[in-house]
């Protein structure tokens, strides 16, 4: 409170020297500067006003000097040169005067303007009409002061308001400042006090909370030390844990090894059942050709004329040596040669159909000899090289699984180039391909659009062929098709996940490979079977 | 400060006669007026006073016709010279009018223009300020009079569209006015290329170096004026007051009616009147 009294005093001192020298910054901008103005251009005003005065006497001289006993009387013709002379000076009243001052001509341009200061006027020097060095008139001129009036009178109020603002400044705007100073001084005192009084607070705040800190710290060691003990064991316990499952993990291995050599052979016993399968269904087929054609055979045998042959020769043998007679006379007899023309023609007739369905017959035994021979064929123990048009494999496979095809009412469309034969162990490759087109089957199975499984052979290098079997069915989601070759894996309930592991191993076996694409769910699938051409390079893979 | 209301401050009418300089001579007849009638009544004084060794005549300067009237009511001057007919309120002054001759007002050129003649069309362009140079190229110097000059005050009547123009001409300030008839000749005679308006008779008696131009093909002579041909001339007359006439101005106004002043008359160019 001491402090704040002693600013205020100095406040006080400091107001007390500025007010007056702000009063008199008021007076000398509100007075000095209109005066200074005013004084200048009412001089400026007067002059104007006797030079126009003089300018006028000296025009108003020379028609005055032709006669000057009488020039007053040429007053119309001051008037006209007075009337050319007044536009845009100004001028309020023009007095021509003769010597004793008597008017002569006279102008007031008082009625014609209206306003705040109109019926003021400047006077200026009066200017004499001279002739012979004697004065014998003169010129009086006012000039009109209402605009000089208006000008003056604002710049008085201009000067006026900024007189009085700008001594207001220079009064206030020092005092503000001090005590602005003043103020923050203050306030800054305060500041530093509360601040030595947080900080002291604070201080004492950070020591008891350090003690606490080094306490706790002391616990958390003993705790960790506790735990280190505690994590030791575990550790040792979980090693013995370990080492126990990677024992159990080789004896599973070994089992599996086991199994998966058991499984080899299953598969490979469902895979000749397949083929048994397929093998039985076409000669089943082939066998109801066989029946049709010796029931034919059979009623023809039943209905032929052939007995009728033997009723001829009992006629004959009736008339004995009388035949001539009998066949020329007996009306019975002169039938017999007519009738035996046209049963020979009947009878020829019927034995070529036997003969033809009796070769139908024998071809269709052929065909199953053909079927039987080719299921011995493919039943053979592998390993054996052969060499054979590819065509002719992939038509073999199609033979095989002809019976289920048609029963699941499966098109199929071949595509083959022209390819050269290739020399290869023709029962894997049977085997994969009957593996591929079964697959493709049971793709289709359920379609309710035309189900169409596509062959293809055609080079896929300058000596690698490929066969590719292609389905329009359920086709596989692209996460399927990495897993797809993978042992164990299948989409079918009944499937083993086998067949296609054994087919990518087998294609590997042959020096070649087994691939498959599609374009995701029901957009069908293709598998490759890309294979080496040359006997060399198969036995190279091998 | 000397900033002064005005209001109360009041002009009359000019004194009368107070003023007035004392005659130079007690038998002095002064004569005074219209510039046009200067010259030609200098001369027809002169002849006079020769017969008239006895009788003075003053004859000062210019006071223009107004003027005349003026000095004439006042009883300043015995004899005013006006160079038109009176007004009906100046009639009424008790004022008696005398004409003597008529003249033909002319558009005169200064003698260096090549043109002898012109037409109404081409003298209305020359006042509008559109055409400006004479055939030869030279520049066209135009040479005014106050709006009240009698001259000008016959063509503005005579001449159709011609006061329009010669009235826009003076609120445009565009010539060089001259305020009585003797400065106007001057200027147009001591002017090349000048053209203005002035009489044959002050050509005559004031030997100005001025050719009159034919106006729409008609020359300002004499007898186109009498028959009335040549449209611009004027009266030159005296006035008076009758009960302040003297014997010799009487006596002066007689000789100007005889043969001598009228032969003075027309060989200066001026058409007696009876």
């Amino acid at each position: 409170m001491i402090r704040r009294d002693k600013q205020i005093s100095i406040s006080r001192e400091l107001s007390k020297k500025l007010l007056p020298v702000s009063l008199i910054i008021c007076l000398v901008i509100s007075f000095l500067i209109p005066g200074a103005y005013s004084y200048l251009e009412f001089k400026r005003l007067k002059n104007e006003t006797s030079l126009y005065a003089r300018q006028l006497s000296d025009s108003i001289r020379q028609l005055a000097a032709g006669s000057p006993g009488l020039w007053k009387y040429q007053a119309t013709k001051y008037s006209e040169i007075i009337e050319s002379f007044v536009p845009n000076k100004g001028i309020f009243s023009i007095a021509v005067l003769d010597g004793q001052s008597n008017p002569i001509t006279q102008f007031s341009h008082r009625e014609k303007t209206q306003g705040l200061f109109s019926q003021f006027a400047i006077q200026g020097e009066p200017a004499s009409i001279l002739f012979n060095n004697q004065k014998i008139g003169e010129i009086w001129i006012h000039l009109a002061a209402g605009s000089f009036l208006v000008k003056a009178l604002t710049i008085f109020i201009l000067c006026l308001v900024m007189g009085g603002s700008l001594s207001m400044l220079v009064y206030r705007m020092p005092l503000v400042g001090i005590k602005s100073l003043e103020q923050q001084l203050l306030d800054y005192q305060n500041s530093l006090e509360e601040l030595v009084i947080q900080r002291t607070t604070a201080l004492q705040e950070t020591t008891e909370k350090a003690l606490q800190l080094a306490e706790a710290r002391r616990h958390d060691q003993e705790e960790l030390l506790e735990a280190k003990a505690s994590l030791e064991q575990r550790v040792e316990e979980r090693t013995k844990e370990l080492q126990d499952q990677v024992l159990a993990k080789e004896l599973a291995l070994a089992e599996l090894a086991t199994a998966q050599s058991s499984l080899l052979e299953l598969s490979r016993a469902a895979g000749m059942a397949e083929v048994a399968t397929g093998v039985l269904h076409n000669v089943g087929n082939v066998l109801n050709s066989v029946n049709v054609s010796c029931n034919l055979i059979m009623n023809q045998v039943r209905e032929s004329r052939m007995g009728n042959i033997a009723k001829v020769a009992g006629l004959i043998a009736e008339s004995g040596a009388d035949l001539g007679r009998f066949l020329a006379e007996d009306p019975r007899g002169r039938q017999i040669p007519v009738y035996l023309t046209s049963l020979s023609s009947v009878l020829l007739e019927e034995q070529q159909l036997i003969l033809r369905e009796t070769e139908a017959l024998q071809q269709r035994i052929a065909h199953i000899k053909e079927i039987v021979t080719m299921q011995q064929s493919y039943g053979r123990v592998s390993g054996v090289l052969e060499t054979i048009a590819p065509e002719q494999l992939m038509e073999d496979t199609l033979k095989l699984s002809a019976g289920a095809l048609a029963r699941h009412e499966i098109s199929v469309e071949r595509q083959y180039r022209d390819v050269p034969p290739i020399t290869a162990d023709k029962h894997k490759v049977l085997q994969i391909l009957l593996n591929l087109i079964n697959n493709a089957k049971y793709a289709c199975a359920g379609l309710e659009k035309e189900k169409i499984i596509t062959l293809r052979i055609f080079c896929s290098g300058p000596d690698r062929l490929s066969m590719q079997v292609s389905d329009n069915g359920r086709g596989i989601p692209s996460e399927n098709l990495t897993r797809i070759f993978q042992h164990g894996f299948t989409t079918r309930k009944s499937g083993h996940g086998f067949g296609l592991h054994s087919g990518a191993i087998a294609a590997k076996g042959l020096g070649g490979s087994l691939s498959v694409h599609s374009d995701g769910l029901d957009l069908g699938a293709t598998f490759t079977l890309d294979l080496p051409i040359f006997q060399e390079t198969a036995h190279d893979a091998r | 400060m000397g900033i002064f209301i005005v209001g109360g401050l009041g002009f009359g009418s000019p004194g009368r006669a107070s003023d007035i300089p004392a005659p130079a001579h007690p038998e002095a007849v002064i004569a005074a007026g219209s510039g046009v009638n200067l010259g030609i009544t200098r001369l027809l004084a002169k002849a006079f006073v020769e017969e008239n060794q006895t009788i003075t005549i003053d004859i000062p300067g210019s006071i223009g016709t107004k003027g005349a009237i003026k000095a004439v009511t006042d009883g300043a001057i015995t004899l005013g010279l006006v160079s038109r007919s009176l007004k009906e309120e100046e009639k009424n002054l008790g004022l008696v009018e005398h004409p003597y001759a008529r003249v033909a007002i002319i558009v005169g050129a200064h003698s260096s223009v090549q043109e002898d003649t012109i037409t109404t069309r081409q003298l209305i362009e020359i006042f509008k300020g559109t055409r400006t140079t004479w055939k030869d190229g030279n520049p066209i110097i135009v040479q005014a009079r106050e709006k009240s000059d009698s001259g000008f005050l016959v063509l503005q009547a005579a001449l159709p569209g011609f006061r329009e123009v010669y009235t826009e001409s003076h609120d445009a300030k565009r010539w060089t006015l001259y305020f009585n008839d003797q400065d106007a000749n001057r200027a147009l005679s001591n002017t090349p290329y000048a053209i203005g308006v002035t009489d044959l008779g002050m050509v005559a008696t004031e030997h100005l170096r001025v050719k009159a131009l034919k106006l729409d093909g008609i020359a300002p002579d004499m007898e186109r004026v009498r028959n009335g041909t040549y449209p611009l001339s004027r009266t030159l007359s005296f006035i008076y007051r009758p009960e302040l006439l003297p014997d010799e101005a009487k006596r002066f106004l007689g000789f100007v009616s005889t043969e001598a002043g009228k032969k003075i008359l027309q060989e200066n160019g001026y058409l007696p009147l009876p």
